[in-house]
């Protein structure tokens, strides 16, 4: 009887355990370079304005609109000049630091409100979920930059409230998903099972369903993020974002519209900066969501030489 | 069995393997067997066998990649298909040979109705004009038997029962009158009453056209009913084979004679029956008149009037100390109803349970945490039940976190290790996550965490059915032991009367929300009095090929 009761064990090829995150990192290449490039802006947004604020601003009217790819004028104007000949590179660093950290505290603030909003209106699926799915319905009948323009025209155009009203135009995106993805993962029977075993409301939603949606919020929150960085810059263009002598990428795009057909490079590095950003978190936010999931786990843990 | 016939399909050194991360996984190694026409070829085995990856490779729908094909030749009319080109094969497929799957709603296309998907072939295959076709799917719904045809089949697959969407499903693969019928598991997820019904129709349709049948089954009964000879696959390879009778009277491979040894309901039943109603007088658990009833809601097309639909109608029951209680009924019958009152996860419309005299409807706060503390359960499917993204170790000791004043934090390790080993799993195990395991050690697990705070009442909601034959017979050994050593009380759910046999005391039979019969097991299995019990009792399919045709011959299937 007892011989029976011992089941042959390790039905799956056994995976080598205990690799740390720096291996599964380095075994995604892509996700292993967006992480440096991601490294080193954040260190030019931190330190860059400080370094370089002097060039930043130095208007140096021979160099108007000077050409891109020539060390001529020095390293600092290897990427060109704009249009009041201030070099490309020094403004390119300072206006990371703005951009990112528009960019970063509006997602941060509505994948943080917004998804627990969304977790909350699928767990009590009732009155209050009307409420705040209707809620939802309303942000999202608005054009999202005419509440922005109604809003920062009444109150004072400054960092803060940009966030504000980012943050808030995005909201019903992680709201909807987040209930979504709730309203199907309460039906599931380890919920049921851990209803048996007594857990609490709270317990039931921060250690069996949020665990389960963050993943999917997270991967939207970078798509989000190129988003709101355009966003942020239309408003700028509009000119009621970012004000003027401060920079970020996204008025350098739309302030180098007016000079496509004769200097491109000033809409066109700012551009780039905005692509590479999102694609480098994009390809870290696909690696952290198998990084985290243990049932996809082993992708990353077989180093390539084995899966050839 | 007509031997002197050419086989009309003969597989010759099959072999599917699959690429999985790191490695290349055989699924099937080197498989050969020949199908005659008229007669009946089981292929057997447990999951993971390669039984359906057989057939599949057969048929041209492997999952491909990862899967691929290794070597081997699959001769039909003496080409081999396998080097066939699509377009070569498209032809041949409905025509030749034909398949029915177990999913049948995921299996028949939602958006048409049955008599567009069956006049579907007539209309591609023979370019018949959609009048005749139709005319011609009709014709076939009503020879698989289903009732008033003509106007059923403008119905959508999920306006039918699970038995009528197979009835459907096999007119479909007939509609071009196939030589070779391949059923993958067709009645696995059907009751056995109308697995009985569909299983006749089978054999029926194979002797009137004289197909040859290729029937895929982790049953050993299904096996046993419907074949005329058996394959019995393990671990991709083809361990024994022969005719029926010659397998289930001296099966020669140790495996064949582990699954016939696992079968459920051969065993003996509970040696000290409990009779626990005249040791003590109050029931651990008291049942009276619980009832739940549904309200549909009024259609916007319909002229129908609200129904009252009743899940579960005026159940009585007590459990007492130590006893184990089977619930038995089909899909339907209410018994998982019941299971969820009882465990507070749905609200009853009325009636009232008792644990310990105490209401636990009424319940609230602390007592309702003691009554989450004295009853656990033991779901049906251990691969939902088991959140994917908590490590063993932290399911077993979560119910120590909601019930702080159990277990100190500090030996949550040293006792997860040791509700591992009484459950038969391993130390080392309480690392891992559960999609590591197979199905048999994730519900091992499930107990493990059932049993962590040493609980009067375990209430096993269909908790081994999940489970491949072999793999049953030990979770129900182990659930006898821990009954035994702990002086457990069981509520033990099933949609099957067998697999409660060897464990439970009592029995209720259940059919449409109703109690049928109720006593004790020996007495359910011997002198069954109401019909519905009869019926269950008779509709299981019996691993035993003489008592078989016996069975078959008195429902009027010829043979």
């Amino acid at each position: 009887m007892t011989s029976r009761l011992t089941e042959s064990v390790a039905v799956q090829p056994k995976v080598q355990r205990s690799v740390g995150l720096w291996t599964m990192l380095w075994n995604d290449k892509f996700a292993f370079v967006s992480f440096l490039f991601l490294v080193v802006m954040v260190f030019l947004a931190v330190f860059g304005p400080w370094l370089l604020e002097q060039p930043a601003t130095k208007l140096n009217l021979r160099l108007r609109n000077a050409p891109p790819f020539s060390l001529d004028n020095g390293w600092l104007y290897f990427l060109g000049a704009d249009a009041l000949g201030r070099s490309m590179i020094a403004r390119l660093i300072v206006a990371s630091q703005n951009t990112l950290l528009v960019a970063a505290s509006a997602v941060a603030v509505s994948l943080i409100i917004g998804g627990a909003l969304g977790i909350l209106a699928g767990y009590f699926n009732g009155r209050f979920s009307t409420v705040i799915m209707r809620f939802a319905d309303i942000i999202m009948s608005f054009p999202s930059l005419l509440i922005a323009v109604v809003v920062l025209y009444i109150f004072e155009p400054k960092v803060a409230n940009l966030v504000l009203v980012l943050s808030i135009t995005r909201l019903p995106v992680y709201m909807r998903t987040a209930r979504a993805e709730v309203l199907e993962i309460r039906e599931r029977q380890f919920i049921a099972a851990a209803k048996t075993l007594g857990a609490s409301h709270s317990r039931l939603i921060t250690r069996h369903i949020a665990p389960l949606v963050v993943p999917t919020l997270t991967t939207i929150a970078t798509l989000e993020f190129a988003f709101v960085m355009l966003a942020e810059s239309s408003l700028s263009f509009l000119g009621i974002g970012i004000q003027p002598p401060e920079i970020t990428w996204g008025l350098m795009v739309a302030q180098g519209r007016n000079y496509l057909q004769s200097a491109w490079w000033l809409s066109f590095f700012p551009g780039l900066m905005i692509m590479f950003s999102a694609l480098a978190l994009n390809l870290l936010s696909g690696w952290t969501r198998i990084a985290l999931d243990p049932v996809q786990r082993w992708r990353l843990e077989i180093t390539n030489q084995q899966a050839s | 069995m007509i031997e002197e016939n050419k086989p009309i399909l003969s597989v010759k050194n099959l072999s599917v393997a699959f690429r999985t991360g790191n490695a290349v996984v055989d699924a099937v190694r080197d498989i050969s067997f020949d199908l005659y026409p008229g007669e009946t070829l089981a292929i057997l085995g447990e999951s993971g066998s390669g039984k359906s990856v057989s057939a599949s490779a057969i048929m041209g729908i492997l999952d491909s990649p990862p899967g691929f094909l290794r070597s081997g030749k699959v001769v039909l009319d003496g080409v081999d298909i396998l080097r066939q080109t699509r377009a070569e094969r498209r032809r041949l497929m409905g025509k030749s040979i034909a398949m029915i799957f177990q999913d049948t709603l995921a299996h028949l296309n939602p958006v048409y109705s049955v008599g567009w998907q069956i006049a579907e072939s007539f209309r591609t295959h023979l370019n018949l004009a959609k009048n005749e076709a139709n005319d011609r799917a009709v014709r076939l719904l009503e020879q698989v038997g289903i009732p008033n045809a003509v106007r059923r089949a403008g119905d959508f697959p999920h306006q039918f029962s699970g038995g009528q969407r197979q009835r459907v499903m096999i007119a479909m693969a007939l509609a071009l009158e196939p030589k070779i019928l391949i059923a993958d598991e067709p009645t696995t997820a059907l009751d056995v009453t109308v697995q009985a019904k569909i299983l006749d129709l089978l054999i029926e349709m194979r002797n009137q056209r004289d197909m040859g049948l290729i029937m895929i089954t982790h049953d050993l009964g299904v096996a046993a009913e419907v074949a005329d000879r058996i394959l019995v696959m393990n671990d991709g390879e083809i361990v024994e084979h022969g005719v029926v009778s010659q397998i289930y009277a001296n099966p020669k491979h140790s495996y064949t004679q582990k699954l016939l040894g696992a079968i459920p309901g051969l065993g003996n039943y509970r040696e000290t029956q409990h009779d626990a109603s005249k040791e003590s007088a109050t029931p651990l658990l008291r049942v009276e008149d619980l009832t739940k009833h549904y309200i549909t809601e009024k259609s916007l097309f319909s002229r129908r009037e609200r129904e009252i639909v009743k899940a579960c109608n005026n159940v009585n029951f007590d459990l007492y100390q130590g006893e184990t209680l089977g619930i038995v009924g089909e899909s339907g019958s209410g018994k998982t109803t019941v299971v969820n009152m009882l465990l507070k996860l749905i609200e009853p419309t009325s009636g009232s349970a008792q644990f310990k005299g105490e209401d636990i409807f009424t319940m609230q706060g602390q007592s309702l945490l003691n009554l989450r503390r004295q009853v656990q359960a033991v779901f049906q499917d251990p691969y939902a039940s088991l959140n994917p993204r908590m490590s063993v170790l932290d399911i077993i000791s979560e119910p120590w976190v909601i019930h702080s004043d159990v277990v100190e934090k500090r030996d949550y390790k040293d006792r997860v290790v040791e509700l591992l080993q009484n459950v038969g799993m391993l130390p080392d195990h309480a690392e891992r996550y559960p999609h590591e395991f197979s199905g048999g050690q994730r519900q091992r697990i499930a107990i493990a965490r059932a049993l962590a705070l040493q609980p009067q009442i375990i209430v096993c909601d269909e908790a081994v059915s999940a489970l491949d034959v072999s793999v049953q017979s030990q979770i129900i050994e182990l659930l006898a032991k821990l009954r035994d050593e702990r002086g457990l009380s069981y509520l033990f759910i099933a949609h099957d009367l067998p697999v409660v046999k060897e464990l439970a005391d009592r029995v209720i039979v259940m059919k449409a929300g109703e109690i049928v019969e109720r006593g004790a097991v020996d007495k359910i299995f011997e002198h069954p009095q109401h019909a519905y019990t009869i019926e269950l009792l008779a509709a299981n399919p019996i691993a035993d090929p003489e008592q078989v045709a016996d069975r078959r011959r008195r429902r009027g299937i010829k043979q």
